[in-house]
């Protein structure tokens, strides 16, 4: 099999129709794929990373007032936001919207509405606002909860001028054994084109957890 | 004080500083509040209780069900009449 020697390593011969092709082989972590513009059909390329959804940022925070993210673009048509307690306990997480990057954050007593169910191990309660100054994702005496909280969270069409909306699951340990499900839904009372988004907390400690941020693509 | 935006932490500006140290103190006023009408709700209900089980034992002293006590309003005369047939009152 002397012949081999000729050829390079990891090359391929296939057909252009009516011949034989030496089709290259590409560079690390390309994968072959068709290609009707090659004499051999088949082509290396870098393969675009993870279709619809993007992981566009990891924040990891400790101690601080707030996390924001601007810049958020029609690109997407929906965000998602992972966030992941590490503090000791886990207190009311609010979130905010802004309409000039983050200049500044709608705050007002009526800017928002929400309504949430918490299920508990054998009841459940809803809680709710129809005008409040941030959506908050957990009951009143959620400071009360024991640390290892768990959220995501949905933004839907923020670059549209409608009126921004959120979904979110999350969960909360109770006690080692006991476990605690929060779900609900809010928006922002005014049709705006919402660019950027910032977390806080309601009381008055510093948010100490990691966030993902993801975009899922418009197209 | 510190905020993380875009993944880089920065410092907050003075108004922001301001705004949110206003938040907390009005957080921290109302969640006072809210455990002092957490209590007061703890000791109507702990009230509630207690009244509960005088009204069981009570039924249970004049052998009649609970839930003819419980559902007697004003004017009502069916426990009264339960009672004069059984004691003469």
């Amino acid at each position: 099999m002397s012949y081999l020697g000729k050829i390079s390593k990891g090359s391929l011969y296939t057909s252009s129709g009516s011949n034989y092709v030496e089709q290259s082989v590409g560079t690390n972590d390309q994968a072959l794929v068709a290609d009707s513009a090659q004499s051999s059909g088949l082509n290396y390329s870098t393969l675009s990373g993870g279709g619809s959804y993007e992981l566009i940022s990891t924040v990891t925070a400790s101690g601080v007032a707030s996390v924001e993210f601007t810049d958020l673009t029609s690109a997407y048509s929906a965000y998602e936001v992972w966030f992941q307690n590490t503090g000791s306990a886990s207190p009311r997480l609010r979130l905010r919207t802004s309409t000039n990057n983050g200049s500044s954050y709608d705050s007002g007593a009526s800017d928002y509405a929400y309504v949430g169910n918490h299920i508990l191990q054998s009841s459940s309660r809803v809680f709710a606002s129809t005008g409040a100054s941030g959506i908050i994702f957990s009951l009143a005496d959620g400071s009360a909860l024991l640390g290892q909280g768990e959220m995501r969270l949905t933004i839907f069409r923020p670059s549209d001028t409608v009126y921004t909306t959120v979904f979110w699951n999350s969960k909360f340990w109770l006690s080692t054994i006991a476990n605690s499900y929060m779900m609900g839904v809010g928006r922002r009372l005014s049709a705006a084109d919402v660019d950027a988004i910032q977390f806080t907390y309601t009381d008055a400690s510093n948010i100490t957890g990691i966030f993902k941020l993801y975009g899922v693509s418009a197209s | 004080m510190k905020k993380i935006v875009n993944g880089i932490e920065v410092d907050c500006s003075p108004e922001e500083e301001a705004f949110i140290l206003a938040e907390r103190k009005k957080a921290k006023e109302e969640q006072t509040a809210f455990e002092a009408k957490l209590n007061d709700r703890k000791e109507k209900s702990d009230l509630v209780g207690d009244h509960l089980q005088f009204l069981t034992n009570l039924a249970g002293f004049l052998e009649i069900p609970p839930e003819q006590i419980r559902d007697w309003k004003p004017g009502d005369p069916t426990l009264k009449s339960i009672l004069d047939g059984r004691y003469s009152l």
